[in-house]
């Protein structure tokens, strides 16, 4: 009873009182906006869905293809945007991401996969790792910081180098540096525990290209295969402000292809999120955009 | 009907590859059909870019299962610009375009293939447009 005397005391305060009523009028105002918000993104997707533009996917992948005619694929990527409605709670502040293994792949990664296990070797190969090798393929990594040291520490070791009448061509290749950076061309290593440690001496080669093997990205692992299988595939993807971005597929896709990934996409992310996807666009670099119903 | 905020401007985007200059229609025996200019484009190959960039895509667009391929050659004294029609029995039909502005080469395409109607050409922003 004197608890209770003493918080309707504190209760009766004027001050706290207004603070109350400010607080409560805020949060009705936050749930208002948020209603609204809501609102207007349905309708918004309600009339994305009735604009012209707004097509399915064969005929979207007719002006795709006609748009990007006598092009590269490479350069001819399809993405698609979507925005997130988000659902109550507190999950619908949580920004989504995550990875995708889509059916049928996007690109051919290339992965690297050094170990000295000669079996490890095998089962990378049979993976489908685009270089497989053991102490001996850290010579490029060796050559690549050699080339990228100092000018002063390059020219000592190029005047050391010319010397030698047999390794002339090698010092025009450090000199200009083009030719060791050529040889290093993969979009992931990964390596066994044992050889992880000898990484360590090319951490300032390979940490800006995202190159250097660590257990926490998952690419110092025993078993090799399962981690070049997700890295020749893995398509990243991340949400900013309401909208993701995935790219699904390219020109060269046949219908059947686009459908089958964008249904993965959208079933995956179906999953993983508390919310619903709103207006949904198709849309390519240097191309149109269209409106896809998912 | 209003439109959503910037899909007329798509639409008019989309009309240019559907409703641009260069609607027409290969017969069903062409088996492809290849766009070959100098890889440096000098006065002689100019038309042949502008080919590709003006009428290919819309040409494209209403022959959807015929490949349309363009290669840029290294420059070479026997080799000149020139569109290639291959059809399935093999025949093969040049039509030059060293030397000529994009309105000649399809005017010279023409008697391989048809215009399409004007009933089928798709038009998404004619009827927002005022």
């Amino acid at each position: 009873m004197r608890v209770f005397v003493r918080g309707f005391a504190v209760l009766r305060n004027e001050k706290q009182l207004a603070a109350q009523k400010l607080r409560v009028a805020r949060r009705n105002n936050e749930q208002k906006q948020a209603t609204l918000l809501q609102q207007k993104l349905l309708k918004e997707q309600t009339a994305f869905q009735q604009a012209p533009h707004c097509m399915d996917i064969s005929q979207a992948m007719r002006y795709f293809r006609a748009a990007h005619v006598g092009q590269n694929k490479n350069c001819t990527t399809i993405t698609l945007n979507m925005r997130i409605l988000a659902g109550k709670g507190k999950s619908a502040k949580q920004k989504i991401s995550g990875t995708l293994r889509f059916p049928v792949q996007l690109k051919e990664s290339n992965v690297w996969v050094i170990t000295s296990d000669p079996v490890q070797h095998e089962a990378a190969i049979k993976a489908g790792a685009t270089k497989v090798g053991g102490i001996e393929l850290l010579n490029v990594f060796r050559d690549l910081e050699a080339a990228s040291s100092s000018p002063s520490a390059r020219s000592a070791d190029e005047a050391n180098v010319a010397a030698n009448a047999d390794n002339e061509s090698k010092a025009a290749d450090a000199a200009s540096g083009e030719g060791v950076f050529e040889k290093v061309e993969c979009d992931r290593i990964i390596t066994t525990p044992e050889m992880a440690s000898r990484f360590k001496q090319f951490a300032r080669i390979l940490g800006p290209r995202g190159l250097m093997p660590s257990p926490k990205r998952g690419t110092v692992v025993t078993e090799v295969a399962d981690a070049v299988l997700e890295a020749r595939s893995q398509v990243n993807y991340k949400q900013d402000k309401d909208i993701v971005c995935i790219p699904v597929a390219n020109v060269s896709f046949s219908d059947t292809e686009i459908v089958e990934n964008i249904l993965y996409a959208v079933g995956t992310l179906r999953e993983t999120m508390t919310g619903t996807i709103g207006r949904s666009i198709l849309h390519s670099c240097g191309g149109p955009h269209i409106a896809v119903i998912v | 009907m209003s439109l959503p905020k910037g899909v007329l401007k798509q639409l008019k985007s989309l009309d240019r590859i559907s409703a641009g200059s260069g609607a027409l229609k290969f017969p069903d025996s062409v088996k492809n059909v290849n766009l070959k200019f100098n890889k440096y484009v000098g006065p002689a190959s100019v038309g042949a870019k502008h080919f590709w960039k003006e009428y290919l895509p819309t040409m494209q667009f209403y022959n959807p299962n015929i490949p349309f391929h363009v290669t840029k050659f290294e420059p070479a004294p026997q080799l000149r610009a020139e569109l290639l029609i291959t059809y399935e029995d093999g025949k093969e039909i040049a039509v030059q375009a060293e030397n000529r502005a994009p309105e000649e080469i399809f005017n010279a395409l023409k008697e391989h293939a048809e215009p399409v109607k004007e009933s089928e050409i798709i038009k998404l922003a004619e009827k927002y447009l005022y």
